[in-house]
């Protein structure tokens, strides 16, 4: 796949202006150059730059521009054939995506260092940049754009054309592959326009990790928002300052379908739907400030939840007043 | 023991547990069963590629110092040996090869990942500006 998601070889096929009469004849000509071979074409144009200069120099600009391209063109084909012959390049296209998966910044699901997320996005930059076949493996390869975050999706700030093209490409090149969601933590402001585009994929999380501390509208929390079912969800991060809390309590989320969820941080919530929460295996609770539950009702939810691996608290939790 | 023959002819006598820690073997050793003698054939490892891999596949325990030391190879067996993996089917080798390359290529300039594997750059002047004003999301990060 070369730029602006063309296969290479459409890629190979960039249209060619034959707006000179040097080219129309190029073009009126039955396949010009296959009685040659490549090293006698290069030697018959090297000679002819070298020997015919004059002809060159009364083109016009323009055509002279047009001749260029073309031998641009030409010159990255021969390039990339020769990249094809090297090891790498080699391997079948799943085998590099794989290793490209693996170049990619790796954050845990549970707990992940989200202050090393400021990174995503730098590997990119030199992977698509190396050639056009290691391009094309990546347009190619959903499971490679399938980390987002509101950064990517924000559609109103001043480079709205260039941002629509990002996330438009992001999430139609991430196909059917499960999501990793981050918002709010590259980009602290969360708007509710980008919120909403990726909400129409929530089927496909697999893990969420929000800071809603900047959320853009005040007046609702942004939980609220979470309301369609996320039945591949695995591991939810609902991190806040506070504000948006009320009495500790966590509001329904995903209409209660979160089937899959197994790692589950939250802060500043105490309690949530009796319903929720049974089959976690990792769970991190943190600055518990309003309505802590009981030590006995904590034991209840414990005893409910048979497969917990890991359990962190930090601030949280036990009220002595309310111990007995 | 059972006997697996490389592309280029070669036999190498193997204990039918080592082998089979590559599906493909495993799947061919179910076809023809149990008690046959065939050689199962594999046209496409060649025997260097195969001793490499077989001593792998002998050695292999879960320590990471011990597959590090093991894929410490040129870089065509490297791609070799991932190959062969590929192809055997055997998954535990073929990560071992493929976050090795991955480890080559974190923390590098484009233009140091094209010289560590021999590419150069094939883009046109006209995509590499198209392919920069693309990125600029990822650049400006």
């Amino acid at each position: 796949m070369g730029i602006s998601g063309t296969t290479d070889e459409e890629m190979m096929k960039l249209p060619i202006q034959a707006n000179s009469s040097l080219e129309k004849a190029m073009g009126a000509a039955q396949n010009p150059g296959t009685d040659l071979s490549f090293k006698q074409l290069v030697n018959a144009i090297l000679y002819k730059c070298k020997y015919a200069k004059n002809q060159l120099v009364e083109l016009p600009e323009s055509e002279l521009d047009g001749l260029n391209r073309k031998l641009q063109i030409a010159s990255s084909a021969v390039r990339g054939c020769r990249n094809a012959s090297q090891k790498i390049n080699q391997l079948p296209p799943e085998l590099l995506c794989n290793i490209m998966s693996g170049a990619q910044m790796q954050l845990t699901s549970f707990l992940p260092d989200i202050t090393a997320y400021e990174d995503h996005g730098r590997e990119w930059y030199s992977l698509l940049h190396v050639c056009r076949h290691w391009r094309g493996i990546i347009a190619r390869s959903p499971t490679l754009w399938s980390t987002i975050d509101n950064t990517l999706i924000d559609s109103e700030d001043e480079n709205n054309k260039k941002n629509n093209v990002v996330h438009e490409r992001y999430l139609c090149r991430s196909g059917a592959a499960p999501l990793r969601v981050y918002l709010g933590v590259k980009e602290m402001k969360i708007r509710r326009k980008s919120l909403g585009v990726l909400l129409k994929h929530v089927a496909r999380f697999k893990e969420l990790h929000v800071v809603a501390d900047l959320w853009e509208d005040s007046s609702t929390p942004i939980y609220n928002l979470f309301v369609e079912p996320a039945p591949t969800l695995v591991s939810l991060t609902l991190r806040t300052d506070g504000k948006d809390v009320t009495n500790g309590s966590l509001p329904p989320i995903f209409a209660g379908e979160m089937p899959s969820l197994k790692e589950l941080t939250l802060e500043h919530f105490t309690v949530w739907p009796t319903t929720y929460f049974h089959n976690l295996t990792s769970l991190s609770l943190s600055d518990q400030a309003f309505n802590r539950p009981t030590t006995l009702s904590f034991l209840d939810f414990l005893q409910n939840s048979p497969v917990l691996e890991m359990l962190a608290l930090t601030a949280s939790l036990i009220c002595l007043a309310c111990v007995n | 023991m059972i006997v697996l023959k490389t592309s280029d002819n070669e036999t190498f006598n193997v204990d039918r547990e080592v082998a089979e820690r590559s599906v493909l073997i495993k799947n061919m050793l179910d076809d023809i069963g149990e008690d046959s003698d065939q050689a199962i054939p594999l046209p496409n490892v060649n025997s260097s590629v195969l001793k490499k891999v077989l001593e792998y596949c002998e050695h292999h325990r879960d320590i990471s110092e011990w597959d590090q030391k093991f894929i410490t190879v040129d870089q065509e067996m490297l791609f070799e040996i991932i190959l062969a993996a590929n192809y055997l089917d055997i998954k535990s080798l073929l990560d071992v090869g493929c976050k090795t390359v991955a480890n080559m290529i974190k923390g590098k300039t484009p233009e140091e990942i094209r010289k560590l594997f021999n590419i150069v750059n094939d883009f046109t002047p006209e995509e590499e500006a198209q392919i920069k004003k693309e990125n600029e999301w990822a650049e400006d990060r």
